[in-house]
């Protein structure tokens, strides 16, 4: 290999090199994010008795409902 | 499941075709370059990342005027999040840019690419936009902060370009210019390539990103809510 | 008919404002003597910092070159007091709520910065003028131009560095990326034999970052 030739390669590493620290800290992230996930589930064992999710949902709709519980989470006293 | 829920999958498939058959055809199959020989290829790299660049920038400053507009705090982590990949993708221009000045002038910082300076005074400008983002809570203020400094930095790179420009008649002669091959078609189809790929690359990352800063968001609510 | 009284309106709220800086200026004598003793000490320590046997034209750019840091250092120093009185006072909060346009607000605060900045400049230029280099006309003009610039962007970024929790620190981080195409336009039109196209490019910028500044500035204030 010249040198033109892995100055070449190592620009085209480097791009790939940088995704890669991508995944990685984004692997970290998803792991914590998953952790807060656990343990707000832990302290909260049944969300079901949450003030504002429906006590009781049709089978059909409980996806749904979890769903824009989640998206717009108004602040619950 | 929706169409619009799948765009993160799609893009990154395309990215990864795109990008393998841009990186393989840059290697094996155009002609080298008559001028600048073999390290003329960096350039399937290098050129698509500024480009997607300053696609991320722009696309930040239009997620930032729309924010202004509509007062809609949604619009402020897509902002941020077109700001944070702008900046990956700057910084991977610099460095990019870096080894073909080496290559090509055996230095490996030139002044005399305007690209490259315009990207140093481009990655001072987000890294201050970082710096503002923390420096100031959490809010709809942080929100509109953060959106009108993103606005002035869309401004500020055409002006710096002409600064740029016009400072290289007192700093000192461009020795060195980049522009003036004509590309043959085989050369402009994998330039293609690889800046669509590359696009798709940041778009995929993107949504990625912003998928995963709103569960931050929202996770940081709810834990706000129930405590 | 309306418009025009809306116009005198914006006008004399936009005086009263900087009325109210230059008052606030001249009681407390803060900001001015500060920025003065800033820039002459800067040039001198500039002085030292420059190798002494640089043949006559580098010398001269180089010079320009210092003259025109000093000028962008002075400035942040005087923005990074901009929004102080109206921040200890928590006036900024009084100032939105006011019945005037809030980029009124803006406009007679950067009024009062240029006119900061030019008090600087008049002892400046005469200083740079004796330690290192005859001071021509389109080096005035540039100084001109540039002040407007960097005042219409400082201004904003002032607000908004008054509102953070690191206070002074941020503003020169925000403002020296911004500052760059001033300081290229500046030296320009000093040290090249064709300073007309750097006095459009500082105008240029003038004009841009003015309608920007001012268009975005009611955003950063309000809560």
């Amino acid at each position: 290999m010249t040198t033109d030739e892995a100055y070449v390669t190592a620009a085209f590493l480097v791009f790939l090199a940088v995704v890669l620290a991508w995944l990685v800290i984004y692997a970290f992230k998803m792991r914590r994010l998953e952790r807060e996930v656990e343990d707000m589930a832990a302290a909260d064992p049944e969300p079901g008795q949450n003030p504002d999710v429906p006590k009781v949902v049709p089978a059909g709709e409980a996806d749904a409902n979890a769903e824009s519980a989640s998206r717009a989470p108004e602040p619950v006293s | 499941m929706s169409l619009r829920n799948n765009l993160g999958p799609a893009f990154a498939l395309v990215a990864f075709t795109f990008l393998i058959a841009a990186f393989a055809l840059a290697f094996y199959w155009v002609p080298t370059d008559a001028d600048q020989g073999f390290s003329q290829r960096i350039f399937y790299v290098h050129v698509p990342l500024a480009l997607t660049a300053y696609a991320c920038f722009a696309w930040g400053a239009w997620k930032a005027l729309r924010l202004l507009w509509t007062n809609d705090s949604k619009y402020d982590l897509e902002s941020y999040t077109a700001v944070h990949m702008g900046v990956i993708f700057g910084i991977l221009v610099l460095v990019t840019g870096a080894i073909w000045a080496r290559i090509s002038w055996g230095v490996w910082w030139s002044w005399g690419e305007r690209q490259l300076v315009l990207f140093l005074i481009l990655f001072l400008f987000y890294c201050a936009y970082f710096m503002l983002r923390n420096s100031v809570d959490a809010g709809p203020r942080q929100a509109r902060m953060s959106a009108v400094y993103a606005l002035f930095g869309v401004v500020l790179i055409p002006i710096s370009f002409l600064a740029i420009r016009l400072s290289e008649n007192f700093i000192h002669p461009v020795v060195f210019t980049r522009d003036g091959p004509q590309m043959a078609a085989s050369m402009f189809f994998v330039f293609c390539l690889s800046t669509v790929g590359t696009i798709a690359l940041a778009t995929a990352l993107y949504h990625v990103e912003l998928s995963g800063k709103r569960l931050d968001l929202k996770l940081k609510q709810r834990r706000k809510a129930y405590s | 008919m309306t418009r025009a009284i809306a116009a005198r309106q914006y006008v004399c709220d936009v005086a009263v404002l900087a009325r109210k800086d230059a008052r606030l200026e001249l009681r407390s004598r803060d900001t001015v003597p500060a920025m003065l003793l800033f820039v002459v000490g800067a040039l001198v320590v500039f002085h030292f910092a420059v190798p002494v046997d640089l043949d006559e034209e580098t010398e001269r750019v180089v010079s320009f070159g210092l003259l025109w840091v000093a000028l962008l250092f002075t400035a942040i120093l005087g923005l990074t007091r901009a929004f102080v009185a109206e921040r200890e006072q928590r006036l900024i909060d009084a100032l939105v709520l006011a019945p005037c346009d809030r980029s009124a607000i803006w406009l007679a605060k950067t009024l009062a910065v240029v006119a900061f900045l030019l008090l600087a400049e008049l002892i400046a230029l005469p200083a740079f003028a004796l330690f290192f280099e005859p001071v021509d006309g389109a080096t005035i003009a540039a100084v001109l131009l540039a002040n407007i610039g960097i005042a219409a962007v400082g201004t904003v970024l002032s607000a908004v560095s008054a509102a953070s929790r690191t206070r002074e620190l941020l503003l020169p981080l925000l403002l020296l990326p911004l500052a760059i195409p001033i300081i290229v336009g500046g030296i320009g039109a000093s040290v090249t034999d064709e300073p007309a196209q750097f006095l459009a490019f500082l105008a240029l910028y003038d004009a841009v970052f003015a309608i920007i500044s001012w268009s975005t500035f009611e955003y950063v204030v309000t809560e």
